[in-house]
């Protein structure tokens, strides 16, 4: 693969990549440096890419792979509180209007939700890939994914009706 | 779509059983203005699927890679940055070696004068048979106080009885059980809370 092919084929994943990464570290500026981490190991194995059935799932994998790595050698884990903060904080002017409060509710329940939940509505309901797809990038079975999809989907109604009921006591 | 259907689909949908192309058919359904009133809770969880889609890298991101890959140079930042702790490593090995080697040879450590400062032989050792004298009639001091403590021992040897008593209240304790069965026994035929 030349560097043509490769920035025609590989380097228009950066957004799913980044959305991924930033699903998993929490922080822009980290998952940033993770996406180009992961183009620049892709472009040494730029020979042997066309022998894999699919660049996409490799990225994505080595994107997780490179995440789970770095949060393991992470100090302090990341503050709820404080993540919710700083992403209003940096919110671009031109997407403030996209997220409404009901919105960012959505947003908080998915937070709380295990890792791997939110791994799988990310690239199920998100990215809109199929369950063949997401099993090789989360290197789990089909049934599990769906199961955890169901359960994670399930869990964000229940907590956005509740955090609903709960407002509307206290106004 | 009917509204039948558009409910069945939402159904399905949280059971986790629905295609991608269904799932494709519900976004466009909730980002339209006319969703029904009892299906608005689900509008939200639509609406943030499709605004994420929306998050992107910053505008430099691109250049950076093409400094990155571009122009044959693909040194890797996190292998520069192995290579530079590699060699700083080195560089401070070098100077704690080549310091202490200083050190020695200059021999600051080895001591090169006596300590002491009495020079008369039978002197010093009067003097050091005095302070050991003054240091063992002190110890000895010390030791019958601490002979007192024996009594200490007796008192404990004794307290040690107590434990019988604890055994005892075990056995007492037993009798608790026959609280819990009272309603019973006061009204047969009823289960006890």
């Amino acid at each position: 693969m030349n560097l043509k092919e490769f920035t025609s084929r590989v380097v228009p994943l950066k957004n799913k990549l980044f959305r991924f990464a930033k699903r998993y570290l929490e922080h822009t500026e980290e998952a940033e440096d993770v996406v180009q981490e992961v183009f620049i190991k892709l472009w040494i194995r730029r020979e042997k890419l066309d022998e894999y059935r699919s660049v996409e799932a490799l990225a994505m994998i080595t994107t997780k792979n490179m995440c789970l790595d770095k949060i393991k050698s992470r100090r302090y884990p990341v503050d709820p509180i404080d993540d919710h903060r700083r992403f209003l904080e940096n919110l671009p002017e031109e997407q403030k209007r996209d997220y409404s409060d009901e919105i960012l509710m959505v947003r908080k329940a998915m937070k709380s939700l295990p890792q791997q939940q939110q791994m799988i509505i990310q690239l199920r309901d998100i990215e809109g890939y199929d369950f063949e797809s997401i099993a090789e990038i989360l290197e789990m079975n089909e049934n599990a994914i769906r199961v955890n999809l169901s359960r994670a989907r399930k869990r964000i109604r229940e907590l956005i009706t509740t955090s609903k009921v709960y407002d509307y006591q206290r106004n | 779509m009917t509204t039948k259907e558009i409910e069945a689909l939402v159904a399905k949908y949280y059971e986790g059983e629905t295609s991608l192309r269904e799932e494709h058919l519900l976004k466009e359904y909730f980002q339209g203005d006319s969703v029904l009133a009892h299906l608005q809770e689900h509008k939200p969880v639509f609406g943030f699927f499709s605004v994420e889609t929306k998050t992107s890298v910053s505008p430099d991101f691109e250049s950076t890679l093409q400094d990155n890959i571009g122009g044959g140079r693909i040194i890797s930042m996190s292998s520069s940055r192995k290579r530079l702790a590699w060699s700083l490593s080195l560089a401070a090995s070098i100077v704690l070696i080549a310091g202490m080697v200083t050190i020695f040879k200059l021999g600051v450590f080895s001591p090169s004068q006596p300590f002491g400062t009495i020079s008369d032989p039978q002197l010093a050792y009067m003097e050091a048979r005095n302070a050991l004298c003054m240091v063992s009639s002190r110890l000895n001091t010390g030791l019958d106080q601490m002979q007192r403590l024996e009594s200490f021992n007796t008192g404990y040897n004794q307290v040690q009885q107590l434990q019988n008593f604890q055994t005892g209240l075990d056995e007492i304790n037993k009798m608790n059980q026959l609280d819990n069965y009272q309603p019973i026994i006061l009204n047969p035929g009823r289960n006890p809370k």
